[in-house]
């Protein structure tokens, strides 16, 4: 004890004496309370409330349910057949009732932007629900299971990833070129496609997997494949859905390439690429005929690509830029 | 003797004044909202030269924010918005980053938290070394100054070398050559036999190249009975100046390295933790600086490297005159390290003094809680009671089962000659994780399982909660094999036995609502229906003394503490016989630790439960455990009952993890 009291009557430097704080400054409050005030926030209501305050998101939100509801209800905005071609209008200039003025054959172009919507809209969603869960599950097994599923799955994806895009479009499309339905491009998309949505979830699952919780679940008695279904892939949708709303505009994109190039859908469908391609004939006289699909088209696109921006940014916080 | 001495240091600290005066700093934080949040209020304290000064407070407190802003590291949405800093009398708040650049380094120095992520992985340390004495221009200095004092050498001149007491080291080339001359004029000077040989072992450890000094040399020769002028003529001739690769390893090796210059060529990854803190020890005083900030330097380590690497850098400042800057959360670690302690609460200094004095007299009642909570100081009262004769169990938090029912008691679990191997990569050999351990776990005790990182511990417990199958050996729960249940049987057994884990962020899914997740068990279990689910997550609730409405909340709402206490829930809800806590409260601030283990002894008592406590922390044992076990290496170093392993431990192993236990040594007040 004597150690003990020469080091208390040691002198405080100036500066370091005793101090204790007032308590009505400093209120004590119990360990660990539970603020029962905060608004309840989970991951997925917090990411909607960052979206909500993204401009990026706003405008992007209102072009794309705009879009939709052009794709829905074509008629609301235009009374004329799409189809309906009369040659003595040929290239003729836009008049009353026809804002766009007429194409080559006498279609009218204001009528084919519209109608060309849901085309492009339902190959880019069929496309994006079909990659999305094939590659999510192709990808998930593989992630999941590891080992040599894991090298034949992933070297099954290598090959895909090998093929030129358009190649093997060619080659699959010509299978069947006597088909009319959109279904023909959805099936050539999504075979090309579910591979970088693959790659993905193959790479989020294998981290979600090595996640304490499912441990902690393992132990209550859960099996592995419960907790594949229950707690991995629920984790490891983030990244997926944000590709998945990328890629929408790249499907969309793609699928007036192949009509562009007389491949995707035949002259029988109303499509933005089809109509892109048979106004270039045109293009040094009438480029007007070319313009408004191509904006359709490019307007489409970009709603989707900059709600894919938001989606991101809302889901992880971290690859913000500014 | 010493008391003259200390008294020395007091007046030179009084007459220089304080080195670092921090007075009424507030520091904000601006948040996505353009909200600010004040995160440091009215902060004042102050450090002498030499002298280790501990901040201490638990997470959020504003420790590590104070000291960054001393540092000028704070980051992008924190500014200081009020107060002063000043170092040497000169302020620091609002210098431009361009000025703090100049004082980092030989100014202040910093030693960071986490020893993994703060060297870059793709660098030899050697080179993160030089890279701190490049970037204050310690290197051309340096080199400058070997260059002239060779001259100056040669020449044989009588000048008298300025700057000898600092920057001219001992060059790894001229070692042996000072080492003949310095056995000649042993010789010369008549020294010989026990003597000379005793110098001579000296000199071999001490003169380690670029760290130690000319006039050191000349120093350590007189010493040895040379005279004056010859000493310091064999100094001046073969002490001319190190290269920039010996100052480097001189650094490391100061920082406690073996083998230092192979060191410095080796990459981070192939350094443990206690050698990567060491390193950045290393970078942190590499450019002499005055003042050292050590932000838990050692939090992330074992208890054994915490100690040896923290008498280390105690006796290295001492040696160097650093003051340093403690940040620890560790109230016994800061008393047993700092002279003056400064306890921080929700950005705010709420009581600052003399570490004893704090201690043992805390006012303000948050240190008061803090006191009574820190697990290493509550050890400590339980041996002072010892020694009084008096009776300890008022002391324990823990009901402790006496010794004559223990005997009786039957074992729940029992673990017979269990192996683990693991296939090391890339190698044929098989990497032994657990050899050969036994014990039991009596019905109703508490087991501790004690032990570093790497002892096998937790390896132990996985393969009793068969999420790991043993290379040998068995485990067993009622006298059945674990390893062989499977299905229905499994099922029954998972019911039995349940896990409380370490990672309170990692073991709750972030998807799941606190609801579904307590709700988890019972519904792999198909036990009861909806509403009688809710009822008995209600219950669970309560009785982890929760409110009911965290049951719609998401485990990101929630804190440390309170996600641990929602692990114990689910763990509670299938009414399970054994709970097996791999480091349940290690990740968890002192008071929150102690209110767990509280509600771990009052579910023990209410319930029966067996508890097998797998931990780091020798302190916590002493107030949960009944027995202990304690690991080494894969292997049982000493099982004993926890008055046993604390009073009369047997084995060397368990004295140095005694030993290592911050604040052990303490005096502390017994009110």
């Amino acid at each position: 004890m004597t150690d003990n009291n020469q080091n208390l009557s040691y002198e405080p430097l100036p500066g370091q004496e005793r101090y204790v704080a007032p308590l009505d400054e400093t209120p004590l409050q119990d360990v660990d309370k539970v603020d029962e005030s905060a608004p309840a926030s989970s991951m997925w209501s917090d990411a909607w409330r960052t979206l909500r305050k993204n401009p990026l998101f706003i405008v992007s939100g209102i072009l794309i349910v705009f879009i939709i509801f052009i794709a829905l209800f074509p008629g609301v905005f235009t009374k004329i057949d799409p189809k309906y071609c009369n040659l003595d209008n040929s290239l003729a200039e836009p008049e009353a009732g026809h804002p766009f003025g007429y194409d080559f054959q006498g279609c009218d172009v204001f009528a084919r932007t519209i109608y060309g919507t849901r085309t492009s809209l339902s190959v880019g969603l069929l496309t994006t629900i079909i990659v999305v869960v094939i590659g999510t599950l192709i990808g998930a097994v593989a992630g999941f299971f590891g080992g040599w599923v894991d090298a034949v799955l992933s070297r099954i994806i290598d090959i895909f990833y090998s093929i030129p895009f358009l190649l093997g479009a060619i080659v699959v499309l010509q299978m069947f070129r006597t088909s009319s339905s959109i279904w023909k491009v959805v099936f050539v998309l999504a075979l090309f496609g579910w591979v970088s949505t693959a790659r993905i979830a193959r790479g989020s699952v294998m981290e979600a997997k090595n996640l304490e919780f499912n441990t902690a679940s393992t132990a209550l008695g859960s099996t592995p494949m419960r907790n594949l279904f229950r707690h991995i892939i629920p984790n490891a949708l983030a990244p997926i859905i944000v590709i998945g709303t990328t890629s929408l505009g790249s499907f969309i994109v793609s699928e007036a390439t192949l009509s562009f190039l007389g491949l995707g859908l035949p002259t029988t469908v109303v499509s933005w690429g089809g109509d892109i391609s048979q106004a270039q004939v045109n293009l040094m006289t009438n480029p007007m005929v070319l313009f408004y699909p191509s904006v359709a088209l490019a307007i489409t696109v970009l709603s989707f690509i900059m709600m894919g921006d938001a989606v991101k940014d809302a889901l992880d916080p971290k690859s913000r830029t500014a | 003797m010493e008391n003259t001495n200390d008294a020395k240091i007091v007046e030179m600290q009084k007459a220089q004044g304080p080195l670092l005066e921090v007075k009424n700093l507030a520091i904000d934080f601006t948040t996505d909202e353009k909200k600010a949040v004040h995160a440091v209020r009215d902060a004042s304290f102050s450090v002498y030269p030499g002298q280790w000064v501990a901040i201490v407070g638990e997470s959020g407190s504003g420790k590590s924010t104070s000291a960054m802003a001393v540092l000028g590291l704070l980051p992008g949405t924190g500014h200081v918005v009020g107060g002063s800093i000043k170092l040497d009398g000169k302020e620091l708040t609002g210098l431009k980053p361009k000025d703090f650049d100049k004082l980092r380094g030989d100014k202040m120095g910093l030693v960071p938290q986490d020893p993994m992520s703060n060297l870059n992985p793709v660098y030899r340390i050697g080179t993160q070394v030089k890279e701190a004495l490049k970037a204050n221009n310690m290197d051309v200095a340096h080199e400058k100054r070997s260059a002239l004092a060779k001259a100056l050498a040669d020449e044989d001149s009588a000048v008298e070398l300025k700057g000898n007491e600092d920057e001219t080291f001992i060059g790894s080339a001229e070692l042996p050559a000072l080492m003949d001359a310095a056995k000649a004029a042993l010789t010369d000077a008549g020294v010989t036999g026990e003597a000379a040989e005793k110098a001579i072992k000296y000199f071999e450890s001490e003169w380690v190249p670029g760290s130690e000094t000319r006039w050191r040399v000349a120093n350590d020769l007189i010493k040895a009975g040379v005279n004056d002028d010859k000493a310091w003529s064999i100094a001046k001739a073969h002490v001319t100046g190190s290269t920039l690769d010996d100052r480097i390893a001189g650094l490391l090796s100061e920082a406690g390295l073996p083998d230092a210059a192979t060191r410095a060529r080796q990459y981070p990854h192939e350094f443990s933790g206690g050698m990567r803190q060491r390193a950045l020890i290393a970078i942190g005083l590499a450019c002499r600086p005055d003042l050292l900030i050590a932000d838990e330097p050692t939090s992330a380590l074992d208890v054994t490297v915490q100690k040896k690497i923290l008498d280390h850098l105690h006796m290295l400042t001492d040696s160097l005159g650093t003051a340093v800057l403690f940040i620890t959360h560790d109230l016994g670690l800061a008393a047993e390290r700092a002279q003056h302690i400064v306890v921080m609460y929700k950005g705010q200094v709420v009581e600052s003094g003399p570490s004893l004095e704090v201690l043992q007299h805390p006012q303000h009642p948050y240190t008061k809680r803090l006191v009574a909570a820190a697990p290493s100081l509550a050890s400590q009262r339980i041996i002072s009671a010892h020694k009084r004769g008096e009776d300890t169990d008022a002391l324990l938090e823990h009901h402790v089962v006496g010794e004559a029912k223990l005997e009786k008691s039957e074992n729940i679990i029992t673990v017979e000659h269990l192996t683990k191997e693991f296939k090391l990569p890339r190698t044929k050999e098989m990497f032994k994780a657990v050899d050969d351990v036994s014990f039991s776990l009596k019905r109703g005790s508490t087991l501790a399982i004690v032990g570093e990182s790497g002892s096998g511990k937790s390896t132990v417990a996985n393969m009793i909660l068969k999420l790991l199958e043993p290379t040998g050996g068995k485990a067993l729960y009622e006298g059945e094999d674990i390893s062989t249940f499977t299905g229905a049987k499994l099922l029954e057994f998972r019911r039995h036995v349940q896990p409380v884990f370490q990672n309170p962020y990692g073991s709750l899914d972030p998807m799941y609502s606190i609801y579904r997740s307590i709700e988890e068990p019972l519904r792999i279990h198909k036990i009861g229906d909806a509403k009688s689910r809710t009822k008995r997550v209600r219950e669970l609730l309560d009785m982890v003394e929760l409110p009911e409405s965290v049951m719609t909340r998401y485990p990101n709402e929630l804190s440390g503490g309170q996600r641990q206490r929602i692990a114990i829930a689910r763990a509670m809800a299938l009414s399970p016989d054994v709970i097996v806590c791999d480091e349940a409260v290690s990740a968890l601030d002192v008071l929150v630790q102690d209110q767990v283990l509280r509600l771990l002894n009052d579910l023990q008592a209410e319930k029966g439960l067996s508890y097998l406590f797998i931990t780091h922390d020798l302190a916590v044992v002493r107030q949960i455990a009944d027995e202990v076990v304690v690991m080494q290496h894969g292997r049982l170093v000493e099982h004993a009952t926890t008055d046993e392993v604390f009073n009369h431990p047997q084995k060397q192993y368990t004295r140095d993890l005694l030993d290592a236990i911050p604040g052990g040594k303490l005096q502390l007040g017994l009110d």
